[in-house]
């Protein structure tokens, strides 16, 4: 915690199972992050212009709009920002073909462990020296 | 042995060819001969295949009577089926019956046909004038059938280790994961009110991940199908049909008509959930039958009822003989004649709750006919009962 005590990335974390999605923000925000759930796609879309996240964690399988077409549409307007992580439970080689292909950076097989999510940000996440 | 075919003694053929429509002597002679061969490869299957000894007669036997009739319809040169598996999902709904009902294998699926050839050659052989082509005939018939019921076989338990691998791989992963990054966030959380939060959805997921297990062991232990609860009592399938056929014919001249092989077929069902899938059937078969005629024809043999549903008119296709039953279930493919598929779930259903099997014969020459093809005494087959009267009626 201490070596990240300057380091405050804004996470989005997109999981239409509350409990996944909630319980992630709060280990995130402990940490000293910016983090904000989202519980839709079409809410993780609007929320990524407004919130401006450096990462998102996206889960897959979601009704009405999923992970791979959040990613599709993020990665319309910007190929580098923010930083895609897919975060899911789907983890056949199909679905990591869809993955890349939708323009994600990472896949992340559901369950992570904790310090392998906070590895992610902090390698991907570069740190910026105004806060 | 050789008495010609009795009148009697309806004929099963899948196509609810009840009048002997088209058969020519020698597949009269041949039809003479069913009992006999059932007796004989009913016998050599159960000496032969393991898992087959235990059992019942009407699970063993299952829907192969209708198949050796159709058969002798494919032997019968003016008749237009191909060969005994033919315009007909019965061979398939076998393999779907075997996977439900039996703990067979393919490979024993497979030999169960193997014997069902022998039995023919061995039990015709003094009595029927079987040459070059209509081996070929019967052969044909047997190698379409195997597949078909392996095929089907091997599907339903393709389905189950489908639905086993997802839930495995992907329901119980989100759950677990959140019990996961729970007990971590336990372990870094300032305030003790915030840990008993995360105490609480640790508790509700991990009940979750329960319940998950406890239905996919269900899955498991009721090998696939989806059944109904039934309410089992013993009355008359012909009665029942004959009030079926009395709703639908007040008034007005009556196109739907009522052939029983015997005047009372008594047995074990369901009466609420046979009568809805009959009359789902009925319903079909006259929105369908291009007002002609609709047949409810009744059946038994070796100890399992036979009833089926005919109508004149466009046939079914071919290609979707195998899915028709699934129709609720199928995406997409919305065509113009698939108001067929309404009620038909229902009726698959039904036939399987009873441990049993629906089947569809359609073709242009022959009309279309849906059967229901049952133990007549379904007691021993029912997983899920109505906890009622009848019970107690039953017991006796």
């Amino acid at each position: 915690m201490m070596a990240m005590a300057h380091f405050s990335p804004r996470v989005l974390v997109v999981d239409d199972n509350h409990d996944s999605s909630d319980m992630l923000v709060e280990i995130l925000r402990v940490y000293g992050m910016t983090a904000q759930p989202a519980y839709d796609g079409a809410t993780a879309l609007a929320l990524s212009q407004t919130f401006e996240p450096d990462i998102m964690f996206l889960d897959l399988g979601m009704p009405g709009m999923d992970g791979y077409a959040v990613a599709e549409a993020l990665r319309a307007r910007s190929a580098e920002r923010p930083y895609l992580v897919a975060l899911t439970a789907w983890n056949d080689a199909a679905s990591q073909a869809r993955v890349r292909q939708a323009g994600f950076d990472l896949h992340l097989p559901k369950p992570s462990s904790l310090d392998c999510i906070l590895k992610v940000i902090a390698d991907n996440v570069p740190a910026r020296p105004e806060h | 042995l050789a008495q010609p075919f009795d009148e009697g003694d309806m004929i099963l053929a899948t196509d609810q060819n009840t009048d002997g429509h088209g058969f020519s002597p020698l597949a009269l002679q041949f039809l003479s001969m069913r009992g006999a061969v059932m007796d004989y490869w009913e016998q050599a299957v159960r000496e032969r295949i393991r898992g087959a000894e235990d059992l019942l007669s009407p699970v063993l036997t299952n829907t192969l009577p209708a198949f050796y009739d159709n058969i002798a319809e494919a032997l019968s040169p003016t008749h237009p089926r191909r060969h005994g598996a033919s315009n007909t999902n019965s061979a398939a709904a076998h393999g779907g019956e075997r996977a439900r009902m039996t703990p067979f294998g393919a490979d024993q699926v497979i030999h169960e046909y193997q014997i069902f050839r022998e039995a023919i050659g061995m039990v015709t052989r003094e009595h029927v004038a079987l040459g070059g082509p209509e081996w070929a005939i019967i052969d044909r018939s047997i190698n379409v059938a195997t597949r078909d019921a392996v095929r089907s076989f091997t599907a339903s338990h393709e389905e189950l280790r489908r639905k086993l691998a997802a839930a495995l791989s992907h329901d119980m992963r989100t759950p677990l994961s959140v019990i996961a990054n729970g007990a971590e966030l336990i372990g870094i959380v300032p305030d003790l009110e915030a840990a008993r939060r995360t105490a609480l959805k640790i508790g509700s997921n991990a009940t979750r991940l329960g319940t998950m297990m406890s239905e996919l062991l269900d899955a498991l232990t009721s090998q696939g199908g989806t059944t109904i609860p039934l309410q089992l009592s013993r009355f008359d399938i012909v009665a029942l049909a004959g009030e079926v056929r009395d709703q639908y014919c007040q008034g007005s001249e009556c196109l739907i008509h009522v052939e029983s092989a015997q005047p009372a077929i008594d047995g074990h069902w369901c009466r609420s959930s046979l009568r809805r899938a009959l009359e789902n059937l009925i319903n079909n078969a006259v929105k369908y039958g291009d007002g002609a005629a609709v047949h409810i024809g009744i059946a038994q043999v070796r100890g399992r009822l036979i009833l089926s549903v005919h109508n004149q008119g466009t046939p079914i296709p071919k290609e979707r003989h195998k899915r028709i039953f699934d129709y609720l279930h199928r995406e997409g493919d919305i065509t113009a004649a698939d108001g067929w598929g309404i009620g038909l779930q229902l009726v698959k259903t039904v036939a399987e709750s009873h441990g049993g099997s629906a089947v569809v014969d359609s073709a242009a020459e022959t009309g279309t006919t849906f059967i229901i093809d049952v133990p007549l005494d379904c007691r021993p087959f029912v997983l899920h009962t109505h906890a009622g009267l009848d019970k107690d009626n039953d017991a006796a």
